[in-house]
């Protein structure tokens, strides 16, 4: 996933590439911003998309148009996520779709959108494009917090359970396996051994 | 009044290979109301993109399954304008090869696909044969069929030598005559032509209040297309875009007949062009700058805007896929149909949604 970039010391001032003839207009003011968008429907310019830039406390809303003479058009501006913006449907109905999608994933209010197109209903007032989205807390509202790891030890009963067997089975098992005596004698021939090697091992040296 | 019935027509429905969800309102035969939900591909891509580009660039190629060497090739385009990055001409006319070989394999399939909706199977037999020919021409020029890898920043990763070209020019021209007789006898069946004449009409007015992009556009007689713009090879072979007029799913259907064609003879104009050269400019360091690149997908129109900070890791990437601009118009085009031409109209457009989705 994104790694953060690790103590940038100061944001580079980052250029805009155009094209011949590419424009970015950036309106001060909201007047200015439904004058420039009136501007492109009477234009009859297609309407592309949104693009949302998160700017920290703002958020940077860049509006694509087509001016169909292989010429992209954007305009800029800048909008409070807590302030609602205006809607361009009533010009454009394609804008429909891009502007719930702007509310959806970057959380900008805008009137009349509900902003729900891709994410589910648990999903509300999580916006994952956002920079501040952490993918841990999304999963502890969806989850619930995660249960902690703890390492038990096993009793006799867990292994009886995990090998099928019951109690009764497991007398049984003890019951019919070996002759005692036998054990103890081979244990006492086992034993000299390893006297035996330590007796050689001191003679070779 | 008349009563209504409400059908919901998928997520899971015969015809779409990809789920979405129609709400379609019958007063007996005839449509009166249409609403459409997403959300069952969404998978996060833009979010998953914002990191290291050189990675970003195979994570943007799993947007799409079927066009997915034009959605890596316009994430370069960005990188490459954000970044002032050259690229050798030899590589924009191996890039132009790939996109257009991408556009007849994808065309391909969208007419097997409607045929098949249409329930003229043999349509579809016919041309998915074809289409494998294409499929396997890509998988011997960059090694892959589908997620091709074949397109970074600064060029290309693989060059085709003569012999390569010959065999490709060899298999064009086999797909082209086999392409030719199937369109023949197709545009001569008077039962599909009675499916999609007349039916799903989009008139111009409408397609441009709805933003509606490609071959769905240029079916309703306007001129445009983002080849036009002349970005790699397309500057050098004369490009025109293909129209008909109608607006109907006949026309969308023959624009998309006519452009493989006019995409074979691209192809072959591209390797007949070609010189040769370096295909590869050394590139490395980070992107310091932002930029919007758009390129003709198969469907229509897409759209890339990137921002980068002077590191390897992007700001932010933002997709526009065709379907999602498509998708709004289909509100107001499926009013007033029959019941039984909604499959037919919703397929004329070429829907992705695992491109809209992302």
């Amino acid at each position: 996933m994104a790694a953060e970039p690790s103590a940038a010391p100061k944001p580079k001032e980052i250029a805009t590439k155009t094209a011949p003839g590419e424009v970015y207009d950036a309106p001060k003011d909201l007047e200015e911003f439904n004058a420039m968008a009136k501007k492109a429907y009477k234009n009859g310019w297609r309407f592309m998309c949104i693009t949302a830039l998160d700017k920290g406390e703002n958020i940077e809303l860049i509006y694509h148009f087509d001016t169909q003479k292989f010429v992209l058009y954007h305009i800029r501006y800048t909008v409070d996520p807590d302030v609602e913006h205006v809607s361009l449907v009533d010009m454009f109905p394609s804008a429909f779709l891009f502007e719930n999608e702007v509310c959806e994933l970057m959380g900008v209010k805008i009137k009349g959108i509900q902003g729900k197109l891709f994410l589910s209903k648990d999903m509300d007032g999580m916006h994952p494009l956002r920079k501040s989205f952490k993918i841990e807390e999304m999963l502890v509202k969806l989850q619930g917090p995660p249960e902690p790891h703890t390492i038990k030890q096993a009793t006799k009963e867990d292994l009886m359970g995990m090998a099928g067997k019951t109690e009764a089975d497991l007398k049984e098992d003890d019951a019919c396996d070996f002759d005692e005596e036998e054990v103890a004698a081979k244990g006492k021939k086992d034993k000299p051994k390893p006297q035996k090697k330590a007796e050689e091992k001191e003679g070779d040296a | 009044m008349m009563a209504r019935t409400i059908v919901p027509f998928g997520p899971q429905h015969p015809i779409l290979a990809e789920p979405v969800r129609y709400t379609l309102e019958l007063e007996e035969e005839t449509v009166v109301g249409v609403d459409f939900e997403l959300g069952w591909m969404h998978r996060g891509i833009e979010k998953g993109a914002e990191q290291d580009y050189n990675k970003a660039i195979f994570m943007c190629e799993r947007v799409c399954g079927i066009c997915s060497g034009v959605h890596s090739m316009t994430f370069v385009g960005c990188l490459e304008k954000a970044g002032d990055i050259p690229v050798p001409d030899r590589a924009k006319y191996l890039r132009t090869i790939l996109l257009e070989l991408e556009r007849i394999h994808s065309h391909l399939l969208w007419i097997g696909v409607a045929a098949d909706a249409v329930g003229f199977q043999n349509l579809f037999m016919l041309t998915w044969r074809e289409r494998e020919h294409v499929v396997d021409l890509m998988e011997a020029i960059t090694g892959n069929r589908v997620n091709h890898s074949y397109v970074m920043p600064g060029g290309v990763r693989g060059d085709v030598d003569e012999k390569m070209a010959k065999h490709a020019l060899e298999v064009l021209g086999a797909v082209e005559a086999s392409a030719k007789f199937v369109a023949d006898q197709a545009s001569h069946d008077r039962t599909l032509i009675s499916r999609v004449k007349g039916v799903g009409i989009m008139d111009k007015a409408m397609c441009l209040r709805y933003g509606v992009v490609g071959p769905n556009m240029r079916g309703c007689g306007i001129k445009q297309d983002c080849r036009s713009d002349g970005y790699e090879a397309y500057k050098w072979l004369d490009f025109e875009p293909v129209t008909f007029e109608g607006g109907d799913n006949l026309s969308r259907v023959m624009v998309r007949v006519l452009e493989t064609f006019q995409s074979i003879e691209l192809v072959k104009k591209c390797f007949k062009q070609i010189e040769p050269g370096p295909i590869m400019e050394e590139f490395k360091g980070g992107i310091n700058g932002e930029a919007a690149y758009r390129c003709e997908a198969p469907r229509g129109e897409l759209f890339y805007f990137i921002r980068g900070n002077g590191t390897k890791v992007l700001e932010r990437v933002k997709i526009r896929a065709p379907t999602l601009a498509n998708l709004m118009v289909t509100r107001e085009l499926l009013l007033g149909e029959e019941f039984a031409n909604i499959p037919v109209t919703i397929l004329s457009f070429d829907p992705c949604f695992s491109c809209t989705e992302r």
